[in-house]
């Protein structure tokens, strides 16, 4: 199932290493601010140079190089029957959903509207469904349940709805700690869950150079109970970062390597993801842009870094700032997608089915963009030459004015090689037009609508779904009170 | 055992248990009925989307080597006939030396329970009459892949009707660059954008006819 990148690169050596050398510097003698007094307390105890007052740890490059010597190369993220997992590690790349979108283009209005926790049941299944996607999440922020209780649905829908891996609520100690408790009811005990993790969880320091206090209680959290932890910030340059995309690159650079040394710090061993969100701010409205090419470019070379420093990677790609799926959305999610995944990004997320800088999230989206992650997925897995590959015997056996059609050579080689796609139209124009002219997204609404109708995703077993809702009536009442 | 021989999609399966069936005394119509049921559960497959074109063509080469190399001798032998629906000349006009368009239509037909003469490629105006005139064909197909040789569709559409030949046949044509649009300007009587309609379009035109 898994795929290899890395074909891609645009930094050289000595160029990783200058942007290494650069936040070295800048982790030693700026420092970053961390609000949480715990984190604070670990890091000097480490030996950084902390001031409490200003919530500041300046970060000398020995706790750093410790950090990433105890981090693991290679992290496998499971599905709750433990046969589907995704192996992160080298170059292999996989394809996510994401979590907290506040809108969704209604399936029957086409018109955008607050997301809801149907919405996220449906996410759900679709993308248990869609064989291009890998990792899923809740999709959207339900307007009709208490932020407070997000965390609980969303992770209960998720068990409920595929055997794909899901995500963990990271904001906070209680939360990040309810999702522990249900992901161990799943896995068989907290023993079992630390073996084979169920969850991942995305800390997003807040750029430039911040890590917030409930995020890192809910990275303290998911360390300790190693499950694959992702340290990705947003930076964008021009706003929160420098103009210059190597600048940006330095301080996304100490921004996810600060997080690291905590999380290795809370627990040796943990598993963490070299993660990105960034790209630029768009310089006539201010707006972040994840549909700009630049970020693709910097997904190139984040993947680039984590690959030197030995440490699996999780990036963007196939997002867009299109408010619909329309062309600009296919230009921008095809160019950041196919970049991020050339490149060996392990782990891309906040890219199916969203729309908007990842505000939006849409059905149609969604399932154009498993046929883009197939397409991209093809590409990845280049030209193949051998023996049967080159197949001289058979064009030999052909021979000038023949055909391949009845080769068995064909038979066997067609679908190996040729990536069979499920919605985009290859009909000529009599037989296009008979059926109605539909362009892409009609095409795609139809078939939403059919997985919807016909897919069953793998029942929970009825003694953990029990278990489950238990555990979400305890928090219910707990956040009650 | 045929249905089974023809959906393995080898070719040789299917010649050796035709063999075999013939040896053992079946009725060559019979094995003519189970082959072309078979052919319809592959198309029937095919449109669903779970078979691809190499499994259409590949059916149906084997089942016309079949029929012809076994089955359609012992047939002459006996006297008889394999029965078709229609009787199609087809090729690819002068030009041109494009003919793997024309050779799936050309299977497909067979496969349908077409006759089908197959006049080759880069098939002269003049050619195309005098099979007209000698296989009294109820269809004839011009393929024509280049847009420097789709005109040709037309001067034998034109020649057809200089030797009052235009009323005996219907005129069907295919290619990339052709379309409905030309085909009524150039007074086919049908276009087919790919194969399987083609046998659509074919057999519409063969009740017109009747």
């Amino acid at each position: 199932m898994s795929v290899k990148g890395g074909q891609l690169r645009f930094l050289t050596n000595d160029e990783i290493y200058d942007i290494h050398m650069a936040t070295m510097n800048i982790l030693e003698h700026v420092g970053v601010k961390f609000q949480s007094q715990e984190a604070l307390q670990i890091l000097a105890e480490a030996g950084a140079y902390v001031d409490f007052k200003k919530e500041i740890a300046r970060i000398p490059e020995h706790l750093v190089r410790e950090a990433i010597k105890k981090a693991p190369c290679s992290t496998t993220l499971f599905g709750r029957d433990f046969k589907y997992k995704l192996k992160l590690e080298d170059k292999r790349v996989y394809f996510a959903i994401l979590g907290w979108v506040p809108y969704v283009l209604d399936l029957e209005t086409g018109m955008r509207r607050r997301g809801t926790l149907m919405d996220i049941d449906l996410f759900f299944r679709l993308g248990d469904y869609l064989e291009n996607i890998h990792a899923l999440d809740w999709a959207v922020s339900p307007k009709d349940v208490p932020e407070s209780l997000v965390h609980a649905y969303g992770l209960l829908s998720g068990f409920k709805n595929t055997t794909k891996p899901l995500e963990g609520y990271i904001r906070g100690k209680k939360q990040a700690e309810d999702c522990i408790k249900m992901a161990s009811v799943v896995a068989g005990s907290e023993e079992e869950l630390m073996k084979k993790p169920l969850l991942y969880a995305i800390e997003n320091p807040i750029s430039p150079l911040q890590h917030s206090k409930d995020m890192i209680e809910g990275l303290i959290v998911y360390a300790r109970h190693k499950q694959p932890l992702v340290i990705a910030p947003e930076c964008q340059a021009g706003t929160t970062a420098p103009a210059t995309l190597a600048g940006l690159l330095v301080q996304q650079n100490a921004e996810i390597l600060s997080g690291i040394v905590l999380a290795e710090l809370v627990s040796p061993g943990a598993p963490v993801l070299y993660g990105t969100v960034s790209t630029i701010a768009d310089m006539r409205t201010g707006n972040i842009a994840l549909g700009a090419v630049e970020a693709g470019l910097i997904n190139v070379a984040t993947a680039q870094l984590a690959q030197y420093y030995g440490i699996p990677s999780r990036g963007t790609g196939g997002t867009t700032d299109s408010k619909v799926p329309d062309i600009q959305a296919g230009i921008e999610k095809a160019i950041t997608l196919l970049l991020a995944s050339l490149a060996g990004i392990n782990f891309i997320y906040s890219f199916a089915g969203t729309l908007e800088s990842t505000l939006t999230m849409s059905y149609e989206q969604l399932v154009i963009d498993n046929e883009l992650a197939g397409m991209v997925l093809r590409v990845l897995k280049g030209v193949k030459v051998d023996d049967e590959t080159l197949a001289v015997d058979i064009i030999e056996n052909v021979g000038p004015e023949g055909h391949y059609l009845t080769q068995k050579h064909t038979l066997e080689n067609f679908k190996k090689e040729h990536y069979i796609p499920v919605i985009v139209n290859r009909e000529k124009w009599e037989k296009w037009n008979m059926s109605g002219s539909k362009d892409l997204r009609d095409i795609a609404r139809k078939e939403v609508l059919k997985i919807l109708k016909e897919h069953k995703p793998t029942p929970l077993d009825p003694g953990i779904e029990r278990e489950l809702t238990k555990i979400v009536k305890e928090i219910e009442k707990r956040e009650s009170q | 055992m045929i249905q089974e021989a023809i959906l393995s999609f080898e070719k040789e399966k299917l010649a050796e248990v035709v063999k075999e069936s013939l040896e053992k005394g079946y009725d060559p119509i019979e094995i003519i009925n189970a082959i072309t049921a078979a052919l319809g559960e592959v198309g029937k497959r095919f449109e669903k989307g779970e078979l691809f074109l190499v499994h259409l063509v590949t059916a149906g080469e084997a089942a016309k080597e079949a029929v012809s190399k076994f089955i359609e001798p012992l047939l002459k032998k006996e006297g008889a006939k394999r029965e078709v629906i229609g009787r199609v000349v087809i090729g690819t006009v002068a030009g041109d030396i494009h003919d793997i368009g024309k050779n799936i239509v050309a299977s497909m037909l067979f496969a349908a329970g077409f006759e089908v003469i197959d006049l080759g490629k880069d098939v002269s105006v003049e050619e195309f009459v005098n099979a007209v005139k000698k296989y009294n064909p109820d269809i004839l197909g011009l393929s024509a892949l280049l847009t420097t040789t789709l005109p040709v569709q037309k001067d034998v559409i034109e020649a057809l009707k200089k030797h009052n030949l235009r009323s005996k046949v219907k005129v069907i044509i295919g290619g990339a660059p052709a379309s409905a649009e030309w085909a009524k300007e150039i007074g086919a009587d049908g276009y087919a954008e790919d194969a399987t309609k083609a046998v659509e379009v074919a057999k519409k035109l063969l009740g017109d006819r009747n």
